[in-house]
């Protein structure tokens, strides 16, 4: 092989020479910025909209009707490319799983949701979709969402480069090998494993295998502008505007003569849902890949602001050897990139090895990853397994056994120095546990994510560290549980704002089976759970093997009983204090439980095993934000409080962190900031006619103790049969549900219980049961009537 | 030489990843860059996607194609240009053909096999959703495989038609590979017949004994043809492109290419053409005895059709190649068609 690769550069040196004349010493390209998110200095005015517009691609939902799924882990990118800024990582809750299988002549084969990528998807448009894993899987490797910052420049290094590092068969006897990932003949130098060779073909993977979003090449988008052929495709109507004599008016033709939008092919460029392929325009593929191309690395720590523990940390680290695989920089045609990574696949060893097979990379092979901006992102390494890079580094292994070997070795004085340089290379000053920016504003009095009324200076503070803690992630060692939701009260709550609802990507899946009588098989539902901690697997992974005699995944049938699976939307908590401060005697005013007037309306209170009245959840089966914020906690987090607080919690949970993992003063801040986030504002003051005519108020109350929440906080018959809904409560029947406030349902969607309903037209015409009159009236309407109500709700 | 076009190329180590070959052979450069005459762009009237050159008739080509509810041969050669030949009425797509130019079976979708015999059409067509890809005919048989397409079937088929009472047998699937949903082509190399398929299905056998022969690969082989060494030549890979060569039941060699790869020919001196996605064409030199050593030369695109089939033959001692194809494997059916050719060695 060694031979072939010697070959194959010395070719390549001639035929990928890119036009730009390298000098040594290469400078330094012109890469950093101070604010992340920005795009790297002097991008001209149409690369600098193109980057604009696929800024705003990268956090642009989708939606089932724009294209999204059939099955799917996110509905954006920056879903998972979320922190500190979108364009960033992700923190566990984020991670998705690979599942691989062997095949009957030994090879290693893909066994993902969609059947073509390993890629496990989470969530599906029906639950029909919902495909268990294969029962032949033998791989499940996790994955961690890496920041995207610099990344797309790698694009620039000509295959030469990257080459000229590899020994195969180490042959100068270093002890380190490096070896290419090829995609399509080209030198592989994205992904964990440097599976791809384009970013538009990573791109275009990513938005298929992560959403299930369908693109076309956009080969056809940039040769249209060209007068013929794959070659010196430079003259781009996008690019060439520039009049700085930059590369700029080359990358395309840099990036076509590497043939990567013919690399790109192998994305499918259709799907199995109903919205029309492609489901994203090339315009805005392309400009997804402008702004992954040109988003800018994080400013390292100036030489002069350096500290001698830091400049000391980076002589150590070249002597223990870390720089033979993190060479400090590569040239590139725009200019020395200081990525430290050789692009190239290296045996980590056995204790990192994932199973995963890719191209030319093995099991135990990764790429080095770049170091650049490293500060920023913990957790750290393919699957997020270390915390901080002291535990990175000691995990690796393999090739790289010299280098840890040599670290332990160090004094801890030497190993904070390099852990100083480390940070010096980027990223540490903006790094955080927050989604809020450290120069977050905190809202106003009233205002969208602002407290409801004006706080003492204690409680404003009491206010701001509830916010702190409801936005920070959690770690194992601070109580995570083994199988959680979430790593943060944020992750599930932050649309519009941090505290609001929740998109159809953190939705809580829940399953069980029902019998040929219509009982649920077991005592209460398995939650499937979106992620685990290291070296645990979904619980999924598991119960799926419940249906192995699923012979008919299309109606759900499980022999002779019934797989349900029901998403449940996390709701806004904005405004709960006020919900909290209603009186038991206005909801009770409104109950009928034997619909005694007649009017097909019952409502039901739900009184808890405990006496209380339930007012919260889906199904008003918790009566106060300290029950509300204990069981989130438990059960989304796998946090524990004391019992004394609240019984929804308990006293051991099965981590090995000490419980309550929790302090009360922490808890009480939670709550307090709960209490006290503002409802939705709204100047709405009048209830709309047609609002009313549907008879839409009998259950959205408009006010209760003046609190306009357009709700009764009482149980109703929705229509639901028990193959949609998972329900073990002891009061509330499978088909009833609370009468969700309708405050500020603008930024919620989407809609019901289970975000089946897109739009409020939708959400109206999925109700049922005791509201079937209520549609009918609203059919009924003529269509200014309908847009009026609608209009009407987008105020609240 | 034009060293912006030209490159060695990598070798892959499929086949359960054992090392690939490596050969000191010696390349012979290629001195000009071959271009493309563009013959014909059709338009909505067809996707051209198939050639064929009969034996007994080496100045012909057989264009095989249509709509998916039209079919169309149209027959005639690079100098001369082409024909529209008439076919039966209902004739759906079609997708090959093979045998002389008065012996001649063309398959398409639903199970549509036809016979010329010089002088009509005879309909052999199967009674099944999936469809025909490939044919082989012989003196004593005809072979036909298939399977699924966007308009019908689910499962990979072979079928041999019994001449005495005009039927057709089933083969049946190994087990291994039972459940694939397409064979594409199939060939023989004077021994054995030779099929390839989806997820890197080749299989290997005579007398309804097939043997699946493993290959490590997952994409799909597009392409099955006997070269010059009494094996055969592989290829396929979406996106990325595969070049094999088999003799004997085993796979020797194989090389990655830049997109993926639907046709493959061989003519004089042992040149290959190899063409595929995207308009993907490109010249391989000095494969006769190994192909891990080989010289490549792109040859630049005229369209962004997907190149199905590659063909050659020589007429008044000028070697013309062929590249056909369309886009009616692409999301965007408006069946539009390229016929190609090159004249080589210029």
């Amino acid at each position: 092989m060694m031979l072939i690769l010697l070959s194959l550069t010395a070719c390549r040196t001639q035929k990928d020479n890119p036009k730009v004349e390298i000098e040594e010493p290469l400078p330094i390209a012109d890469i950093f910025v101070d604010r992340l998110g920005d795009p790297i200095p002097a991008l001209n005015s149409t690369l600098e909209e193109a980057y604009q517009n696929g800024s705003t691609m990268l956090s642009h939902t989708f939606t089932q009707k724009t294209g999204l799924g059939p099955t799917f882990n996110a509905d954006s990118c920056a879903g998972c490319h979320q922190m500190p800024v979108p364009g960033g990582s992700a923190p566990r809750y984020r991670d998705f799983w690979l599942i691989q299988e062997v095949r009957w002549d030994g090879a290693m084969v893909n066994a993902g949701t969609n059947g073509l990528s390993p890629v496990r998807n989470q969530y599906a448009t029906s639950p029909t979709y919902h495909i268990p894993p294969s029962t032949d899987a033998t791989t499940y490797a996790r994955r961690n969402t890496p920041p995207m910052f610099g990344v797309g420049l790698f694009a620039f290094i000509t295959d030469a480069d990257i080459l000229k590092h590899t020994d195969p068969e180490d042959m100068d006897g270093d002890g380190i090998s490096g070896r290419a990932n090829f995609e399509k003949g080209e030198v592989g130098r994205f992904g964990y494993k440097s599976q791809a060779a384009s970013l538009e073909s990573f791109n275009r993977g990513a938005i298929f295998n992560q959403m299930g979003i369908t693109s076309d090449p956009l080969f056809y988008e940039f040769l249209e502008l060209q007068d013929s052929g794959r070659q010196n495709k430079i003259q781009s109507k996008v690019i060439n505007q520039s009049t700085e004599p930059l590369f700029f008016d080359g990358w395309i033709s840099w990036i076509n003569s590497a043939h990567a939008q013919v690399a790109a092919l192998d994305e499918p460029t259709v799907d199995d849902d109903a919205a029309l392929d492609p489901e994203i325009t090339n315009v805005d593929q392309r400009d997804l890949l402008v702004f992954s191309t040109y988003i800018g690395v994080p400013t390292p720590t100036p030489e002069s602001e350096r500290t001698l523990s830091s400049k000391q940390g980076s002589e150590t680290f070249l002597d223990i050897g870390c720089a033979t695989c993190h060479i400090p920089s590569l040239p590139s045609v725009i200019g020395a990139l200081p990525a430290y990574t050789d692009l190239l696949l290296h045996d980590m060893g056995s204790e990192l090895a994932d199973g995963i097979t890719v191209g030319f990379a093995q099991e135990s092979e990764f790429r080095t990853q770049p170091l650049w901006g490293v500060g920023l992102h913990p957790p750290y390494l393919h699957d997020g397994r270390a915390d901080t890079l002291r535990e990175a580094i000691e995990w690796h292994g393999g090739e790289a056994q010299h280098s840890v070997d040599g670290w332990l070795t160090l004094s801890e004085e030497e190993q904070i120095g390099i852990l100083d340089f480390l940070h010096d290379l980027g990223g540490t000053p903006n790094a955080q546990n927050f989604l809020n920016a450290s120069d977050f504003t905190m809202p106003a009095v009233g205002e969208y994510g602002g407290p409801a009324q004006s706080l003492s200076t204690a409680d404003q503070a009491l206010f701001e560290k509830g916010l702190q803690l409801f936005d920070g992630n959690f770690t194992e060692n601070n109580g995570l549980s083994p199988h959680f939701n979430a790593d943060s009260c944020r992750a599930c709550h932050q649309d519009p704002v941090i505290g609001g609802a929740g998109g159809l990507d953190v939705n809580v899946l829940r399953v069980d089976w029902l019998d040929e009588q219509g009982q649920y098989l077991s005592d209460d539902a398995t939650v499937l759970t979106r992620a685990t901690l290291p070296n645990t697997l979904p619980i999924e992974i598991f119960d799926w093997e419940l249906t192995e005699s699923n012979e008919n995944s299309d109606t759900n049938e499980i022999g002779s009983n019934y797989l349900v699976i029901e998403a449940r939307q996390p709701p806004s908590l904005l405004g709960l204090g006020e919900i909290e401060n209603i009186s038991q005697t206005s909801i009770l005013e409104n109950e009928d439980s034997n619909d005694t007037n007649g009017d097909g309306i019952s409502g039901r209170a739900h009184w808890l095993a405990s006496g209380q009245l339930g007012r919260f959840g889906w199904k008003a089966q918790i009566s106060s934000i300290e029950d509300f914020v204990a069981d989130a906690l438990l059960q989304e987090i796998g946090i524990t409080i004391h019992p004394s607080i609240s019984e929804f919690t308990v006293e051991e949970d099965f981590d090995t962190c000490e419980d309550p993992e929790f302090i009360e003063e922490d808890v009480e801040a939670l709550q307090f900031f709960v209490y006290q986030l503002a409802p939705p504002p709204s100047d709405i003051e009048t209830t709309n006619p047609s609002f009313t005519n549907a008879e839409c108020s009998s259950c959205h109350v408009p006010s209760l103790d003046g609190v306009r929440l357009y709700s009764d906080l009482l149980l109703h018959d929705m229509g639901y049969d028990q193959t949609s809904v998972v329900n073990h409560d002891d009061y509330a029947l499978p088909s009833e549900f609370r009468t969700p406030p309708l405050w500020g349902i603008q930024t919620t969607a989407p809609y019901m219980h289970n975000g089946a309903a897109e739009t409020l037209h939708d959400a109206i015409m999925y109700h049922g049961g005791e509201a079937q009159h209520s549609i009918n009236l609203y059919q009924n309407m003529s269509s200014t009537e309908q847009e009026e109500l609608i209009d009407f709700l987008e105020k609240l | 030489m034009n060293l912006q076009s030209i490159h060695i190329i990598c070798v892959l180590g499929f086949f359960g990843c054992t090392a690939p070959k490596t050969s000191d052979t010696a390349f012979a450069p290629i001195s000009t860059s071959p271009n493309w005459d563009t013959i014909e762009s059709l338009d909505s009237n067809g996707a051209w996607l198939r050639a064929h050159i009969p034996s007994d008739n080496t100045s012909q080509v057989w264009l095989i194609g249509g709509q998916p509810d039209v079919g169309a041969i149209k027959i005639g050669n690079a100098l001369n240009g082409f024909e529209t030949m008439p076919l039966p009425e209902g004739t759906p797509l079609l997708n090959w053909a093979d045998g002389t130019s008065n012996n001649m079976w063309v398959g398409g979708l639903y199970g549509t096999i036809l016979h010329w015999n010089g002088t009509d059409w005879n309909d052999h067509s199967l009674n099944i959703e999936e469809a025909i890809w490939g044919l082989h005919v012989s003196d004593s048989s005809v072979m036909a495989v298939g399977g699924s397409s966007r308009w019908g079937g689910e499962r990979g088929v072979v079928f041999e038609w019994n001449e005495t009472d005009d039927t057709w047998t089933e083969w049946t699937l190994p087990a291994e590979v039972s459940d694939i949903n397409n064979l594409f082509k199939v060939t023989h190399d004077g021994s054995n017949y030779w099929m390839v398929g989806t997820s890197g299905t080749v299989l290997y056998g005579e007398e309804t004994l097939l043997t699946p022969i493993p290959t490590g690969i997952t994409q799909d082989l597009i392409t099955v043809e006997p070269n010059t060494n009494g094996g055969v030549n592989i290829v396929g890979g979406r996106g990325t492109g595969l070049f094999l060569q088999g003799n004997d039941g085993s796979l020797t060699d194989s090389i990655q290419l830049i997109a993926g790869i639907n046709g493959v020919t061989t003519g004089e001196n042992d040149m290959h053409l190899l063409v595929g996605e995207m308009g993907f064409a490109t010249l391989l030199s000095n494969t006769s005895e190994e192909i891990s050593s080989v010289v490549q030369v792109d040859i630049p695109p005229q369209t962004t059709h997907i190149l199905h089939s590659a063909n050659v033959h020589t007429i008044d001692g000028i070697q013309y190649w062929y590249g056909v194809g369309g886009n009616l494997a692409t999301a965007d059916s408006t069946f539009e068609g390229s016929i190609l050719s090159l004249q080589w060695p210029q």
